[in-house]
């Protein structure tokens, strides 16, 4: 019997989704496991016990958090999907802001019909097993996991920082360059999109293991405000251990 | 004995090279130089300070299957690229040369090395320059034909049957030039006993210069991806989802980050930064000296040039030795 597999979608962009459609060895994939509920990917889903839950987006609303309890329940394993499940993503910048003040700048007089709780990252609500990491994730990390999956192996951590693979490509330094960028503190395996592309690492896969962050702080704050260093590291993954300190401030 | 080639000849030269070679040469991005592939000798820079990333980029590629797993069969991947390296410097020539002595039996290295064509160049010592002390400033057999420049021309200087082929060529001569020993000359800003300090490291193993430097590296390994030496791999096995399709690649490791000296069962032989910092010395200038008689470092200074956190290895190498 194929294993079972549900992708659920919280808040957010479902980005990292469509990465996971443009996998090349989606069929593979769709060979291999049988998807009971993919809400993006197909019309008809189903509760099920499932072998495999992927999570992507952040818990902001009570359903939410009803949710994703259910879905830990239902599940053998739990996989969270991008950087919004892993660090809380783009949405949760408002932790760092007044939440009211925020709610009424965004959707005006309907602010009170809406409901935004402190975002908490996924491995602080329920038991989280892996984390595919990004803002979107990369489709080689999602093909990664689901191969040592089926092949009985627990996946294997990033351990390089993205200035690994933003140098191995030949790169012109951003650091050097004198711009603010998280390339060295920041956890690899992207490929380096977006040094690659002439802009700084924003760091959305979180930090590396054992990051050097004094070091980097020294160096940033030669050549970059405090401001632009807080939202450096406060984009894409607010939430994550090390960068919620920076973001909230400590330099 | 070498022989005159006119500046304007050695696009004929290069033509020659292209029919048969993949031809790789330092070519200008915008701020700076980067070894490609080059169809045209006119984009080839022949006066550039230093390029990004050295010539292992294509000797020994960033990740570089060695064998596939398809359909349940083995089957090992060796190179058969014919790479012809146009316009090296005399560190980078020299760099190959003593990757030679640890990948010659290596089957990967050694099918793509055999079939190699390096064609040298005179450079411009820049700042960050040491190659004089650490002893790759003198033309080696690394190299198949080095051309020296010398006014409006240049000067070709064979090592090998592959260049001295080459060197018989028409567009070569008839003028010839009598020269012993072909070497790059220049005040270093920095000169080092490289050895005296390569056997200081071991004697003085917490000098305090290892915390001071450790402080402010970023561990971004930017240093070793540039060194034209530093050669250290990691093994994975990748498999494409389904189980009977893969296949384990070769990838650039760095002994600066936390898991490279991590083992089975955890435990970490260099944990705190400073010691991984220092191995980078230990390896380049004793234990690598110790073994193959030469520093594991050519002085081309790329490790000076692109770190981001401003540190110089020839100040490191000063400081233990001392000076």
């Amino acid at each position: 019997m194929k294993p079972k597999v549900a992708i659920f979608d919280l808040t957010d962009c479902e980005g990292c989704e469509v990465q996971i459609v443009n996998s090349k060895f989606i069929d593979r994939v769709l060979g291999g496991v049988e998807f009971v509920h993919f809400r993006l990917g197909q019309r008809v889903n189903r509760w099920d016990n499932f072998d495999v839950a992927f999570i992507e987006g952040a818990v902001i609303t009570s359903h939410e958090l009803e949710l994703v309890k259910k879905i830990r329940e239902h599940s053998k394993l739990v996989i969270a999907l991008g950087s919004c499940a892993c660090f809380g993503g783009i949405a949760a910048i408002t932790n760092f802001m007044d939440r009211e003040e925020a709610k009424k700048y965004v959707y005006g007089e309907n602010a009170d019909k809406i409901e935004t709780l402190y975002i908490k990252p996924l491995p602080e609500i329920i038991k989280v097993d892996f984390m595919i990491r990004g803002c979107p994730i990369v489709p080689e990390d999602f093909e990664r996991v689901v191969s040592d999956l089926f092949a009985g192996r627990i996946p294997r951590e990033h351990t390089r920082p993205v200035c690994m693979d933003c140098k191995s490509k030949g790169n012109p330094c951003q650091l050097l360059k004198g711009v603010a960028c998280a390339g060295p503190v920041a956890y690899g395996g992207c490929g380096a999109p977006c040094p690659s592309a002439g802009v700084p690492c924003d760091g959305c896969r979180g930090p590396l293991e054992d990051p050097q962050t004094t070091a980097e702080l020294e160096l940033l704050k030669k050549i970059a405000s405090k401001d632009d260093i807080i939202r450096l590291f406060r984009k894409f993954a607010p939430m994550a251990p090390i960068f919620k300190e920076i973001g909230g401030g400590k330099l | 004995m070498g022989k005159k080639i006119k500046k304007e000849n050695l696009k004929k030269l290069f033509d020659d090279i292209s029919k048969e070679y993949r031809v790789i040469a330092p070519v200008k991005r915008k701020d700076d130089y980067v070894l490609m592939e080059v169809k045209d000798f006119s984009e080839v820079a022949l006066d550039y300070p230093t390029t990004v990333l050295p010539p292992k980029k294509f000797i020994m590629p960033y990740k570089e299957p060695i064998f596939a797993l398809d359909g349940g069969e083995f089957k090992e991947i060796i190179p058969e690229e014919k790479i012809a390296f146009f316009g090296l410097h005399m560190c980078d020539v020299n760099a190959i040369g003593r990757l030679d002595l640890v990948f010659w039996n290596d089957p990967y290295y050694k099918a793509r090395r055999e079939k190699m064509l390096v064609v040298g160049i005179s450079c411009k010592p820049i700042e960050t320059c040491f190659c004089k002390s650490t002893g790759a400033n003198v033309l080696t057999n690394a190299c198949d034909l080095f051309l020296k420049a010398d006014g409006d021309s240049y000067v070709g200087f064979s090592m090998t049957e592959k260049g001295r082929k080459l060197l018989s060529q028409l567009y070569f001569g008839p003028e010839t030039v009598d020269v012993k020993e072909v070497k790059i000359d220049y005040d270093e800003k920095l000169h080092l006993d490289v050895y005296a300090i390569g056997k200081k490291i071991l004697e003085d193993y917490n000098n305090p210069v290892w915390e001071e430097t450790a402080k402010k590296c970023l561990a971004c390994t930017n240093c070793t991806l540039v060194c034209p030496l530093c050669y250290c791999f990691d093994v994975i096995d990748e498999t494409f989802v389904v189980p009977n399709e893969g296949q384990r690649v070769r990838c650039w490791d760095s002994c600066l980050l936390l898991s490279f000296a991590r083992v089975a069962g955890g435990h970490n032989f260099r944990k705190d930064l400073k010691a991984r910092y220092r191995n980078v010395y230990t390896h380049k200038f004793k234990t690598f000296v110790d073994e193959f008689g030469v520093p594991s470092c050519v002085g081309c200074g790329r490790c000076i040039t692109f770190c981001p956190a401003d540190i110089d290895m020839r100040e490191t190498l000063s400081k233990l030795g001392g000076a």
